[in-house]
């Protein structure tokens, strides 16, 4: 028997009061220098007392079997829930095989509906699906200027008519030559927009008027003495505008600015 | 189906350890155990643990004689586990906590006590190795320990004499007490010196 052992059965019957006065008295000198062997022995005593109170030993081997049975009571097993994934996809894809099987047969109930399907672009301006929907459905001239005028209310950028096709191509006066803006101006909300002209024959006042596509007037300022005016739309909500210069009677120029 | 337990009939059933009881307290009392230990980032083996420790520590408790309830058990499992847990962490990660908890024991009337929770952790930690033992090592401790004679043990183990017996238990026990100490988490409350 090697000298570990010897010790853990010397420890063992100190515990168990099975050691002569001699040899307690040893080991109790042996203990009070050695803080490895106290520690042991006292770990023995606890392992004891441990081991003899059976009433608490059997209370928490109650308790862990109770959290374990709940524990494996909610386990979902792997195939299961594989199995659980499979049946939800092929039930999704049989919905979503209805819904176009559904849509197909009812596919002028669905252009003719006021529900947006998807969106086109026209003229560099996005169109809203409403109009190209109406657009298909309603051939006549007159339906299609009231699917227009329709169509202004509803989204800010839509080109107004009367206007869209003189942008950049009226210079009737020649006395006022716009330098800036462009005839089509595309910009950002918070920006500073300049105006700039020179006079041909003199000093001739100027006005500037802007409307949205709605044809509201945002902005008329008269009598413009400067040749440099800044509009700031600093507060100026996202669409299309028209800006209307004229110089006395004459109309100088008519111009796009579409804000985003 | 649960059944309805008063308060009375649950705490002589954790002192006998019955199963049903054990059960309802687990189905009512479990998820609150839960939910402490998880708002401080806990895990569910944490609250398990937390769970476990602060039965028996309640269960300690009510042996003694003169101890008496002055809330109810849900009441008082609460205050016990919020202060394993904190406890626990403060040993963990050193943290400090405020003074409202405090405020709540006291109204809980439990009085926390340091030992009986490292009492009832070390217990864990000792049951958890020796449930893991062979089965004639768990046998034949509990026989000697329970002070069954030496001789008897022998026969119900059909080993050949009372020596063998002592050899095996001392063998025994040395097996559990290398299994205790070489667990890490024994370190944490083993160190006497």
């Amino acid at each position: 028997m090697n000298d570990f052992l010897t010790q853990n059965q010397r420890i063992g019957r100190f515990t168990d009061k099975d050691m002569s006065a001699e040899e307690e008295t040893l080991l109790l000198a042996q203990a009070a220098h050695n803080p490895i062997l106290r520690n042991e022995l006292r770990l023995d005593q606890d392992i004891n007392d441990f081991v003899t109170d059976y009433d608490r030993i059997k209370l928490s081997e109650v308790i862990r079997r109770t959290i374990k049975n709940k524990k494996e009571k909610i386990f979902i097993p792997v195939g299961l829930k594989v199995a659980a994934s499979i049946v939800m996809v092929i039930t999704m894809a049989g919905l979503a095989g209805l819904l176009i099987h559904f849509s197909n047969q009812n596919h002028e109930y669905t252009l003719a509906s006021s529900r947006p399907l998807f969106k086109l672009k026209g003229q560099g301006l996005p169109v809203s699906s409403a109009a190209y929907k109406s657009m298909t459905v309603n051939s006549t001239p007159a339906k299609r200027r009231e699917m227009i005028q329709n169509n202004i209310s509803n989204d800010p950028y839509t080109p107004r008519p009367e206007y869209e096709f003189l942008v950049g191509t009226v210079t009737r006066d020649i006395s006022v030559i716009l330098i800036s803006p462009a005839s089509r101006v595309i910009c950002k909300g918070d920006s500073l927009l300049q105006f700039s002209w020179r006079w041909v024959n003199g000093c001739t006042p100027v006005n500037l008027e802007v409307t949205n596509n709605h044809g509201h007037v945002m902005l008329n300022e008269t009598q413009i003495t400067d040749v440099v005016y800044e509009l700031n739309l600093k507060h100026w909500s996202r669409g299309l505008y028209y800006y209307k210069m004229s110089a006395g009677d004459e109309l100088v120029t008519i111009g796009s600015i579409s804000i985003y | 189906m649960i059944l309805l337990y008063t308060n009375e009939w649950l705490v002589k059933g954790l002192c006998s350890g019955k199963k049903s009881c054990i059960n309802f307290i687990y189905q009512e009392y479990f998820p609150m155990v839960r939910s402490i230990v998880n708002a401080q980032n806990g895990s569910e083996e944490d609250a398990e643990d937390i769970f476990h420790d602060g039965l028996i520590i309640i269960y300690n408790r009510l042996r003694k004689k003169e101890f008496t309830f002055q809330s109810s058990l849900k009441t008082y499992l609460f205050s016990v586990c919020r202060n394993i847990w904190r406890r626990r962490l403060e040993r963990k990660y050193r943290l400090l906590y405020g003074t409202d908890s405090v405020a709540n024991e006291a109204e809980a009337s439990y009085s926390p006590d340091v030992n009986e929770e490292v009492e009832a952790e070390k217990f864990r930690l000792y049951k958890k190795h020796f449930m893991e033992m062979p089965e004639f090592c768990r046998t034949l401790l509990t026989h000697y320990l329970h002070k069954t004679p030496l001789q008897e043990i022998a026969s119900i183990m059909n080993y050949k004499d009372a020596e063998y017996v002592k050899a095996r238990k001392y063998y025994c026990k040395n097996l559990l007490r290398k299994k205790i100490l070489s667990d890490p988490d024994c370190k944490q409350f083993m160190n006497y010196e």
